[in-house]
């Protein structure tokens, strides 16, 4: 699978509960398997669909992130950030 | 409330979308420009923003405009195809679609090498950019960071990154990307990330970590302490701070000078300029002139190369930082805010 999703608001929450998660009542992310709220791979925080629009779910045993911060820091650990050099 | 002309935007919008679903015929998955798919987020921003208002409800108009913006997002999800190395637009019922998510749900199982990823509309698009477009670095700062240890030089890395995707954003005119950045960072990396983003956007972190290339790797995470340090006295206004936190750099601001700091400097950038004017006229008030004497004053009020877009006009970010030095510890800090080494 070679193509990122950028989804609206419903089809993400439903794409969320196909994937085998459950959005508690607070919007916090609930993993069905282990009954426990998913965490960010990066500041270990509960994950809620409420207060973090900017998550994001990503390949690899399903990491979650919260934003922007959180997606740099995964690819910068990754060795995954695109640097061009700037002429000064 | 509305924007002015958000009745005739709204048909733009409409138009725009029916565009789409004219172009897509009987294909399953189109290919589009990157211009469209910003176009297409900023439709998707109007709409999530002002579906529950009651005058979109009420309106028999705007409520269809609306229903019709709804069924699109509902049924066609965009994305990023790495193969094509273009924006697509697909069908939420294509098969393409339906593989993605039988494949996304294989990856809860086995570490994939690759990296998808799955997330809405607005933020998403911002995180392929990130993603597919190269930050630009000077090389002196790439070289500076790679030697620290592990586990500072990511968090380092990941912040000289985002702090430099902040400028280019500013010199874009797209600000509140940046400013979505810089609330990611603080959510992250608390005050110390705020203030790295801060202090290497205004030049002094910027032309400080240049330095750093020649350092020994043991010395190098104690250098940026020291310079930290030295940096205390260095407040940013923004124009979202509120009342106690400007009061509380008004106080810290006052004890600098009063305590002769070595440098004290107050920075601000276009709505927040007002602001900072207006602690500058109070701190002048109450700091005796026996005291101002002893340093080098500079005022900065002058346009900068930043941008904003107001109604598709771009103008130019006013710049309006106040800065007091003295000795030459204060000397070298300003020379840093002035890019020379």
């Amino acid at each position: 699978m070679k193509i990122d999703l950028f989804l609206s608001e419903e089809n993400l929450k439903e794409i969320i509960e196909k994937l085998g998660y459950k959005i508690d009542e607070t919007g916090v992310i609930i993993d069905r398997e282990t009954n426990k709220p998913v965490k960010s791979e990066i500041s270990k925080e509960e994950i809620n669909i409420k207060k973090d629009w900017g998550i994001a779910i990503v390949s690899g045993s399903h990491v979650f992130i919260k934003n922007i911060a959180e997606f740099s820091h995964l690819l910068t650990e990754k060795k995954m950030l695109k640097i061009k050099e700037k002429q000064v | 409330m509305f924007p002015i002309s958000f009745s005739f935007e709204i048909t733009k919008a409409i138009e725009f979308l029916s565009n789409f679903v004219e172009k897509f015929g009987k294909n399953e998955i189109i290919e589009i420009e990157e211009k469209e798919l910003y176009n297409l987020s900023e439709v998707y921003s109007v709409f999530k923003k002002y579906r529950e208002e009651r005058v979109v409800k009420e309106n028999p108009e705007l409520k269809e405009a609306f229903e019709k913006m709804e069924n699109f997002f509902r049924e066609y999800i965009p994305g990023w195809d790495r193969e094509r190395k273009s924006y697509i637009l697909m069908r939420k019922s294509s098969t393409t679609f339906q593989n993605i998510i039988s494949d996304f749900l294989k990856f809860k199982k086995e570490k994939s090498k690759e990296l998808t990823f799955i997330s809405s509309l607005d933020t998403g698009i911002e995180y392929e950019e990130f993603k597919e477009k190269p930050t630009e670095i000077e090389k002196d700062i790439v070289e500076a960071v790679s030697k620290l240890p592990g586990d500072i030089r990511t968090k380092y890395f990941s912040l000289v990154t985002l702090s430099s995707r902040i400028e280019q954003l500013y010199l874009e005119g797209r600000i509140e990307k940046a400013e979505n950045i810089r609330n990611s960072i603080k959510s992250l990396y608390g005050e110390f990330g705020l203030r790295f983003s801060n202090l290497y956007q205004r030049g002094y972190l910027k032309t400080f970590m240049r330095l750093l290339k020649k350092e020994e790797p043991k010395n190098i995470v104690e250098k940026i302490k020291s310079f930290f340090d030295e940096a205390e006295f260095v407040f940013f206004i923004h124009k979202n701070m509120s009342i106690s936190e400007l009061e509380e750099i008004e106080r810290k601001l006052e004890m600098a000078l009063k305590n002769l700091n070595e440098y004290v400097a107050l920075h601000s950038l276009g709505g927040a300029t007002r602001i900072a004017r207006e602690i500058i006229i109070k701190i002048r008030k109450r700091i005796p002139s026996e005291i101002m004497n002893q340093y080098t004053t500079i005022k900065k009020d002058e346009k900068t190369e930043y941008k904003i877009r107001i109604n598709d006009k771009i103008m130019q970010i006013r710049d309006f930082s106040y800065i007091w030095y003295k000795n030459k510890r204060g000397r070298r800090m300003y020379r840093f805010f002035e890019g020379l080494m």
